[in-house]
């Protein structure tokens, strides 16, 4: 459905996607992770038709976005990461215009319109200037904006970004409706828990590059091989950080309080029964040694070592 | 061109804005004020004989260069804005992605800038019936004037909207804008007589007989106008030299020239907004 093999981007002399690939199945979710700068914008401008790639390829519908752009924009609806609305427009008349600019018949706009307006929760707003909206409406009219056409590909810029939680919860809601509906969506976000929930696939990006990718459930298994522990003691802190250090096994020991030692460690339950037997016969009183879920957040901030600002 | 969505937009949104009500009364306003005041002037004396035929004639002269006049001062604000406008509201990408082209957003955004000219030139039709009640004015002159100031129109919207597209910012682009036309009214007419006085000094020419004038001068609208007005050598600027091309009238070969202004600056207006530019970050 989507493929996206080897695609570069050049700013001037600054590589801002260094070859990326990776490939989506119709009617799924695919989740762009990646801190600021990563390239995810760009890679969605790419396949939204703005912006010609310095090198590689990227298929949407199986059509190459290079070489029949205006093929692609038929199938694609894209939502940048702004709003992009004109005042003294009603909301309406705004999905109107650019109902017509896709050449859709005047007949059948209304109808289409007034779906889409019940879809994104706005028709009490429909006779409202767009520049009175709130940000959450302006968010779900641009959505409604990009379903104008009926495309089978949304490429959404992260649309929850803005958003109180309450309308993050709907803006996911409403994101599933699609996916019911058929559509294949892929949505941008800093928050990888946010999207968690949500896709099927997960691609995270940093500085250019695509650090892992594929089902959220696998990449949750790649990358919590390491298994995370928070042991906390009531004194003697250095001490049990230098005992656990010299364990095998142990990849981090970062105190992040006070009394409080989150160890990042790999290994089987034999050796972490032996790291808590060693800290006791050394006297260390210890208050709790708990695993602690590997959160989502915490695997994200592992995979982008935060090598973009 | 009527199913054209970006024109119906924007007609309703220069419909929509509070500026339309105000230029049209000022336009209105402007026009009778000029012109009252000038045949309350030309009928102090009296009114008869050979002056009343001239009065239509000159009522209407001067109804032209007023208009021309206004045309070079509404259109660069009426054009410089509407693809600057849309890169600051962030929209050009996004229309840019439908299914208009490049070319029908260009033609679109600017017939609207020139219907509304064209709406003020229609709202001033009553005033050129004093001209008619005058006499001295045929038809085909008030129509071939009609035709100079629409070209005029086209050809200063054009401008206007090239630097729209070339520019991020509207200020910079109207600034730009005015400067052009400002060039084309009035730079042209120094450039020239600039030209005159160092050929007649430097290279020496024929001390009798009308000098050359280059070929800069038919740029300027105004040549265009002065070659078609009855007793328009008032308004040709340099109307007692010789100019450049003697094989066609100035009004032609100023269309021409205007012509292919056109044509160079629609061109590479629609080169500025196709699609895979329209979502990168521009100068200016
Ligand atoms: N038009 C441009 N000219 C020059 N550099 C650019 C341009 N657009 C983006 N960049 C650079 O390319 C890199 C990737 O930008 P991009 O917008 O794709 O990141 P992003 O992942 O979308 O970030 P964010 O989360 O902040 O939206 C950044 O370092 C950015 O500075
Ligand atoms: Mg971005």
């Amino acid at each position: 459905m989507i493929r996206v093999a080897g695609l570069a981007k050049q700013y001037g002399k600054f590589e801002a996607l260094k070859g990326i690939t990776f490939s989506i199945d119709e009617g799924s979710i695919f989740g762009f992770v990646g801190p600021n700068g990563a390239g995810k914008t760009t890679t969605m401008k790419i396949m939204a038709t703005l912006m010609t790639p310095t090198a590689g390829q990227a298929f949407v519908d199986d059509i190459d976005v290079t070489r029949h752009p205006q093929k692609v924009r038929q199938v694609v609806g894209y939502m940048p990461d702004f709003f992009g609305v004109y005042d003294r427009l009603k909301v309406t008349e705004y999905l109107d215009f650019y109902a017509s600019c896709y050449r859709i018949a005047a007949n059948r706009r209304r109808n289409i319109i007034a779906d889409l307006l019940e879809l994104v929760d706005l028709s009490h707003k429909a006779d409202a200037y767009v520049d009175s909206l709130s940000r959450g409406m302006k968010q779900r009219l641009c959505l409604a904006r990009c379903l104008v056409h009926d495309p089978k590909v949304l490429i959404l810029d992260e649309p929850a970004s803005g958003l109180d939680p309450r309308a993050r919860v709907e803006m996911r809601e409403l994101l599933r409706e699609l996916k019911k509906m058929g559509k294949t969506i892929i949505i941008s976000s800093h928050i990888l828990s946010e999207l968690s929930e949500l896709c099927t696939h997960v691609g995270i990006i940093e500085a250019g590059e695509l650090a892992a990718e594929g089902t959220v459930e696998r990449i949750t298994e790649q990358l919590s091989s390491d298994r995370l522990i928070q042991v906390r003691v009531s004194s003697g802190q250095e001490t049990a950080a230098d005992i656990i250090r010299e364990q095998p096994g142990v990849a981090v020991v970062t105190e992040t309080a006070d009394g409080i030692l989150q160890v990042s460690f790999s290994g089987d339950s034999a050796r972490q029964t032996e790291l808590l037997r060693k800290l006791i016969n050394a006297g260390i009183p210890v208050l709790s040694f708990a695993e602690t879920s590997n959160s989502l957040e915490d695997l994200f901030m592992r995979i982008t070592k935060g090598v973009v600002q | 061109m009527i199913g054209n969505p970006v024109l119906t937009k924007e007609l309703r949104d220069r419909v929509r804005t509070w500026r339309s009500p105000m230029v049209i009364t000022l336009y209105l306003g402007l026009l009778a004020v000029v012109g009252g005041f000038f045949i309350f002037e030309q009928t102090r004396g009296g009114m008869g004989g050979p002056r009343v035929y001239r009065m239509g004639i000159e009522i209407f002269n001067v109804m032209a260069v007023l208009q021309i006049g206004i045309i070079a001062f509404l259109t660069p604000g009426l054009t410089a804005g509407v693809i600057s406008g849309e890169r600051e509201r962030q929209t050009l990408p996004l229309l840019m992605i439908t299914r208009m082209s490049p070319l029908a957003v260009a033609t679109g955004k600017l017939i609207s800038a020139i219907s509304y000219m064209l709406l003020l030139t229609v709202i001033s039709l009553p005033f050129y019936s004093v001209v008619f009640f005058f006499g001295g004015v045929s038809l085909s002159q008030f129509f071939q004037v009609s035709g100079i100031l629409m070209v005029a129109t086209v050809l200063l919207g054009s401008i206007g909207m090239f630097f729209s597209s070339l520019f991020k910012r509207t200020t910079v682009a109207i600034i730009v804008t005015y400067a052009a036309t400002f060039m084309l009214f009035v730079g042209t007419i120094f450039l020239t007589a600039f030209i005159m006085q160092i050929t007649r000094y430097y290279i020496g020419s024929p001390v009798t007989g009308p000098q050359t004038v280059p070929f800069v001068i038919y740029f300027n609208p105004l040549v265009a106008l002065g070659s078609v007005l009855p007793m328009g050598g008032n308004i040709l600027p340099f109307s007692t030299g010789n100019l450049a091309v003697q094989s066609l009238t100035p009004w032609q070969v100023n269309l021409l020239l205007d012509a292919a202004i056109i044509l160079l600056t629609m061109g590479l207006t629609v080169w500025l907004i196709r699609p895979n530019r329209a979502g990168t970050k521009r100068r200016g």
